[in-house]
């Protein structure tokens, strides 16, 4: 994704002046334009899958299940996540070449969607904030076993060291990106690889299902409960990436059998190998495992490739959020400089209290799924089951008040009080801040609930009440695109 | 002749785009059947789920 991601958009079209104005902007992709062949979309989602935010994932697992529960858990739950999230918006963006929030617009109205970036950005840059303390937490180790004594405020140091280098290669644009990524992509494959291999030669299967995880509640039925919950999370959590990969697919099934595959199979994979490292190592800090798995040596070199690929991360991260920032009237025709700024402004506070925010990173995950699961679910019944996987194009791009996609002065009230009502009943099964469940719990994941009961209530919803928005209802279509929303 | 202001250009370009993507037999964007389906909601609900209730 980094790759097609950057170019600085210099203008409210977010293109950059050598660039076809509508790869780094808002407006529909032609067939022509797009990129991704079957290998490259592949080979694009492998990269992305194998990011560093897989460490931290399998660290959290680590701390709740062993191996072969974490192992399932992961893979399984991820390939459950990305399917959810990924059907609709890879099918709708891939046919009509949209953009993300774009493609949300049917189901949550003009203005609606907007809410829906709200939640883009919580994503992408609570991901990246996470991934800055990384940054830090490798900067300290680095120095610990170069014999320096540090402190604390090392960590902040070097998330702000990160923050600034992402800074760096934000606004500098793809070509830089592009440079970092064909160094820190490889080398992270090689490192995770790795990763493995010590595992096996030097520990051995028997040892790693032996390993206890590190620090379970007392029971195993709520731990491996909660590890479900992280792999679905984890897996929903691709949700930021998935319209920009798949509109620039060339065909439907190179829009959601990468994704699928790349996203959530071999990303469970990746995560599951941090499990293994982090139940070995007896740490969840993925920083922590490389010098115990390769020695000083080689475990420096990793570490330095892992905080450089965390600063790649971030760049892709706050790249996305500054194009989705586009969607603000204020900030339309800002300067990418200035957008970027603003991106960096939630980043500052993992700065200011990075072990503090560090420390909420698994909640933070499951938080992930009471985000996405009920966009997913009202977008499945939206686009599938409510529209016949038929969109207008010009009602998306209106900003006239009326038309297919207006709603109530902008919102679908239904579709919006829907996420609420997922929300709700997710925390009603499991609150990932406090810990508390419910006893249904431990039998139904707390994604899938708040999958399946917004879904239900807005296909009831619908059908009932608001029928006169559905396709081939009258009264409501504009004649053409009247005020065009670019 | 005069020159159109650049969100005007910006229109007019969007409205082609629409049209054309509008027009494009479906056949165009690549084929995905009921095959393809099966195949996914095996891989990526079916399995997984028997897989996560095994492991409990």
């Amino acid at each position: 994704m980094s790759r097609s991601n950057g170019g600085p958009p210099d203008r409210s079209t977010g293109s950059s002046a050598d660039e076809p104005l509508s790869i780094y902007g808002r407006m529909p992709l032609l067939l022509s334009e797009r990129e991704y062949g079957t290998w490259s979309a592949h080979g694009t989602c492998f990269a992305y899958g194998i990011a560093t935010w897989c460490f931290l994932t399998g660290g959290y697992a680590a701390q709740l299940v062993g191996a072969v529960q974490g192992i399932v858990c992961l893979v399984a739950g991820n390939l459950i996540g990305v399917f959810l999230i990924s059907a609709p918006l890879s099918l709708a963006c891939q046919r009509y070449g949209l953009e993300q929030v774009d493609c949300c617009k049917p189901a949550f109205g003009q203005n609606g969607a907007r809410i829906i970036l709200i939640f883009y950005l919580i994503n992408m840059l609570g991901w990246s904030g996470l991934i800055l303390v990384m940054f830090g937490n490798g900067i300290q180790n680095i120095a610990d076993a170069l014999g320096y004594q540090t402190g604390e405020w090392l960590v902040g140091a070097g998330a702000g060291f990160a923050l600034w280098l992402s800074y760096i290669v934000t606004t500098r644009g793809v070509h830089l990106l592009s440079i970092f990524n064909s160094v820190i992509t490889p080398a992270l494959i090689v490192i995770v690889v790795f990763m493995f291999y010590m595992l096996l030669s030097e520990h051995g299967w028997a040892a790693m299902v032996a390993a206890a995880p590190l620090d379970p509640y007392p029971s195993p039925a709520i731990n491996y409960a909660i590890a479900v919950e992280l792999g679905i999370a984890s897996g929903m959590s691709w949700w930021g990436g998935i319209g920009f990969l798949a509109r620039n697919t060339k065909t439907r099934r190179n829009s959601i059998y990468p994704e699928v595959l790349q996203l959530g199979l071999i990303s469970g994979i990746a995560c599951s190998i941090a499990l293994l490292s982090g139940l070995v190592v007896g740490s969840d800090d993925p920083t922590q495992w490389m010098i115990p798995l390769g020695g000083v040596v080689m475990g420096l070199i990793a570490l330095v490739f892992v905080a450089l690929a965390n600063v790649t991360s971030t760049a892709v991260s706050m790249f996305a959020s500054g194009l989705a920032l586009r969607h603000i009237p204020g900030l339309k025709k800002s300067s990418w400089r200035f957008i970027v700024v603003v991106t960096t402004i939630p980043l500052v506070f993992f700065v200011i209290w990075p072990r503090e925010l560090y420390d909420l990173g698994d909640a933070f995950l499951a938080y992930n799924g009471t985000m996405h699961a009920p966009i997913a679910g009202i977008l499945i019944v939206d686009y599938f089951f409510l529209r016949g996987q038929r969109l207008n194009l010009s009602a998306i791009y209106e900003a006239a008040p009326g038309g297919d996609y207006y709603y109530w002065k902008g919102f679908n009230m239904l579709a919006l009080s829907g996420i609420v009502i997922g929300q709700i009943c997710y925390f009603l099964l499991y609150n990932p801040f406090s810990g508390a469940t419910h006893w249904l719990f431990s039998i139904v994941p707390a994604s899938i609930a708040a999958f399946l009961v917004p879904a239900a209530l807005y296909w009831i919803g619908m059908r009932l009440w608001l029928t006169q928005y559905l396709p081939g209802a009258t009264g409501q279509e504009l004649p053409g695109l009247q005020t065009p929303n670019i | 002749m005069p020159q159109d202001h650049p969100d005007d250009e910006l229109a007019n370009e969007l409205r082609r785009r629409i049209k054309t993507l509008d027009s494009m037999e479906e056949s165009a964007f690549g084929a995905f059947t009921r095959i393809d389906w099966v195949i996914l909601i095996v891989v990526a609900v079916v399995l997984p789920t028997l897989a996560l209730v095994a492991a409990r």
